[in-house]
C-alpha cells in the first residue's frame, strides 16, 4: 500500500462524509426507531421475557439486523445508484485504486451504523433489566462486522443490474436474516438445510461471536468466528478489487 | 509524436440469442499531440465505446491503443495519469463546495494539497466561478455544474484532455467560456483534445481534424475542409417561412434537388455551385419575396457535411 493509496482513502472518505453531512441527523435519528422496535416486538415473539438468553439473542441479532440493513442493504442500493448515474465510470477513470473508493465508502458509511448499535446495545439491557457485558472485544467485532456487510453491500450493488432489483434483493435478504438463519431463531431449531446454508452466510458466525461477547463467554469458538468473518471481509476485498471491472462491460 | 495511436480496434458485443455486435469495428488514426480531434456521430455510433477503451475502462477484443506511447491494456493506472476526462453525465462530487470538488480531484489525480488549491482558484477564476467557491455544486445552476464538471477534468493539468459532450446544458455565453479556455489550453500549453459533441456548428472553430463515425466504423476522417469537400462544392440555401404554416414540398423545385424541411416554416436544400443563381431565382420567384422572413446562401458547414454522411447508408 503506498502513500497515495491512504491519500486516496482519505480523500474519498471526506468528500462521502461531506455528502452524509447534509441528512446525517435525520437519518441516524430514524435509523434508531427500527432496532428499538424490533427489540420491544422480538422479544415478546420470543415467548419467555424471563429467559435472558433469549433476550441477549434478541439484542445481538437486533444489532446485527441494523449492521445488515444499514451496511449491507444501503450500501448495496448506494453503489448499484452509483453505477446507474455513471459516477462510477468518473471514479474509474481516475488514477485510484478501486479498494480506495471502497474503503473510504465502506468507512463512512460505518459512522451511521454507530447510532442504532449504540442504542440498543444501551437501551435494551434497561428495558429488560438484563446484563450484558460491554466486553472490549466489541471493539473489534462490530467495526469487523460493518466493514464486512458493507463490503458485501459494495459487492452486491456491482454485480445486481438495477436499483430496483439491488432494493428487492436486500430486503428479501433481510427477511432471511430473521426468519430463516441462526440470529434471532436459535441454531437448533433450523432444519439441515438452513444450518449447511447458514454456514457460508457471515450471519451465523457474527451471531455466535456477538452472543459470547455480550454473555461475557468469551472462548476459542469466539475466536474462529473472528477469524471467518476477517476472511470473508479480506476475500471480499481482494474479489472486488482483483475480479469486478467496474462493471463497464 | 503522436498522443493517441490506435489500431485495428475492435470491441464485439454479445446479444442475446447468440448474436455478436461490433461496436468499434477496426479502426485505426492517430491523434498528434496539440491536435484537438473531433469525434463526431449519431446515438450508438459506437464514440462511447472507443472513449471507454481509451480511458482504460473497457478491454479491446483485438486491436492496440496507446496513449502517449503507454499500452492501454497493459498499463491502464499509468494511462489514467494522463487524462482529464469529462463524462457526459454523472460526475460525482456534487453535494460538497465547488473548491473542495477541484481540489480533491486534484489530489486524487496526483498533486498535493497546495498545487490542487493554486489550480483550483485558477481555475474557478478562469471560468467565473469564483462567487461559488463555497457553494455546493448541486446548488449551481446545470450550465455552472457543468463547468465545473469541466474544471475538474482540467485539474493535475492532464496531457491529453477527453471531453463528452463539453458544452451540454451551457448557456452561450458559457460556451464561449469553455470554447476560449479550450482554445488557449490547446495554442498556449499544447494539450491533445478529444472532442465528442453533437455541437458540430460551435465545434468548428476549434477542432483541427474530425472522425465521424457511424455503425462502429469510421464514415470519414480528415480535415473539417476534407470532409465539407465531400459535399462537392454544393452551396447551402437556407429560408425561414413569415407563415410557418405554410408547406414547401420536397420537390417543389425538381430542377434543384430536393427541398429538406428543418424545423416548422424553415428549409433548406443544397446548389451546386454552377446553378447558384438560377437556383435563388427559382426559389424567390416560386415562393414570392414577401413571404420570406430569412434567407440565407452560405458555403457548407462542417454541420451539412456530417448530415450528409449520417444519410449515407
Amino acid at each position: 500500500m503506498s502513500a497515495k493509496f491512504f491519500s486516496d482513502v482519505k480523500v474519498l472518505w471526506l468528500e462521502q462524509i461531506l455528502e452524509i453531512r447534509s441528512y446525517w441527523v435525520m437519518y441516524a435519528g430514524l435509523s434508531l426507531v427500527l432496532p428499538l422496535i424490533m427489540v420491544f416486538g422480538f422479544s415478546r415473539f420470543g415467548g419467555d421475557m424471563s429467559d435472558p438468553a433469549v433476550l441477549v439473542r434478541m439484542i445481538g441479532g437486533t444489532m446485527i439486523f441494523a449492521i445488515a440493513q444499514e451496511g449491507f442493504s444501503t450500501m448495496a442500493v448506494r453503489i448499484s445508484s452509483m453505477r446507474r448515474d455513471g459516477m462510477l465510470i468518473y471514479y474509474a477513470s481516475l488514477p485510484i485504486r478501486k479498494t480506495a473508493l471502497i474503503l473510504a465508502l465502506v468507512l463512512s458509511r460505518a459512522l451511521l451504523l454507530l447510532p442504532p448499535v449504540l442504542v440498543t446495545i444501551t437501551v435494551a439491557p434497561l428495558l429488560y433489566h438484563v446484563t450484558i457485558h460491554y466486553d472490549p472485544a466489541l471493539i473489534l467485532l462490530l467495526p469487523l462486522l460493518a466493514l464486512l456487510f458493507s463490503t458485501l453491500g459494495v459487492a452486491f450493488g456491482l454485480l445486481v443490474e438495477s436499483v430496483e432489483l439491488a432494493q428487492s434483493a436486500t430486503y428479501a435478504l433481510l427477511f432471511v436474516l430473521v426468519l430463516a438463519a441462526p440470529v434471532f431463531i436459535p441454531w437448533e431449531s433450523l432444519p439441515v438445510p438452513l444450518q449447511i446454508f447458514a454456514l457460508l452466510l457471515p450471519f451465523a458466525y457474527a451471531a455466535d461471536a456477538l452472543r459470547m461477547t455480550l454473555t461475557g463467554t468469551i472462548a476459542a469458538p469466539f475466536w474462529i468466528d473472528i477469524a471467518v468473518l476477517l476472511a470473508m471481509l479480506i476475500a471480499s476485498l481482494f474479489i472486488l478489487e482483483r475480479r469486478l471491472r467496474w462493471r463497464l462491460e | 509524436m503522436e498522443s493517441v495511436s490506435v489500431r485495428k480496434l475492435t470491441k464485439v458485443y454479445a446479444k442475446k440469442g447468440g448474436q455478436t455486435v461490433a461496436a468499434n469495428d477496426s479502426l485505426s488514426f492517430e491523434v498528434q499531440r496539440g491536435e484537438l480531434f473531433g469525434l463526431l456521430g449519431p446515438n450508438g455510433a459506437g464514440k462511447t465505446t472507443l472513449i471507454m477503451q481509451l480511458l482504460g475502462l473497457i478491454r479491446p477484443t483485438s486491436g492496440e491503443i496507446c496513449v502517449e506511447g503507454i499500452d492501454v491494456v497493459q498499463q491502464p493506472d499509468q494511462v489514467k495519469r494522463l487524462i482529464g476526462f469529462l463524462p457526459q453525465s454523472g460526475a460525482p462530487m456534487r453535494a460538497i463546495g465547488v473548491e473542495r470538488a477541484l481540489r480533491y480531484t486534484g489530489r486524487l489525480r496526483g498533486q498535493s494539497d497546495g498545487d490542487a488549491g493554486r489550480q483550483a482558484s485558477r481555475l474557478m477564476s478562469d471560468l467565473g466561478l469564483a462567487h461559488a467557491a463555497s457553494r455546493d455544486v448541486n446548488t449551481l445552476s446545470g450550465g455552472e455544474m457543468r463547468l465545473v464538471n469541466f474544471a475538474m477534468a482540467l485539474m493535475a493539468e492532464p496531457l491529453l484532455l477527453v471531453l463528452d459532450e463539453p458544452t451540454n446544458e451551457l448557456d452561450p455565453q458559457h460556451r464561449r467560456v469553455l470554447w476560449e479556455m479550450l482554445d488557449d489550453l490547446n495554442t498556449r500549453r499544447g494539450v491533445t483534445v478529444i472532442l465528442v459533441t453533437h455541437n458540430v456548428h460551435e465545434a468548428e472553430r476549434v477542432i483541427h481534424r474530425v472522425a465521424v463515425m457511424h455503425n462502429g466504423r469510421f464514415a470519414a476522417l480528415g480535415t473539417p475542409g476534407d470532409i465539407k469537400s465531400s459535399l462537392g462544392g454544393a452551396v447551402r440555401l437556407e429560408f425561414r417561412l413569415k407563415d410557418v404554416e405554410q408547406v414547401v414540398a420536397a420537390d417543389a423545385f425538381p430542377d434543384l434537388g430536393t427541398v429538406e424541411r428543418v424545423h416548422a416554416g424553415e428549409y433548406r436544400l443544397y446548389l451546386p455551385p454552377d446553378r447558384i443563381g438560377a437556383g435563388v431565382d427559382t426559389v424567390l420567384n416560386g415562393i414570392g419575396f414577401d413571404r420570406f422572413d430569412d434567407f440565407r446562401i452560405a458555403p457548407p458547414s462542417l454541420e451539412d457535411a456530417y448530415l450528409a454522411l449520417e444519410k449515407t447508408p
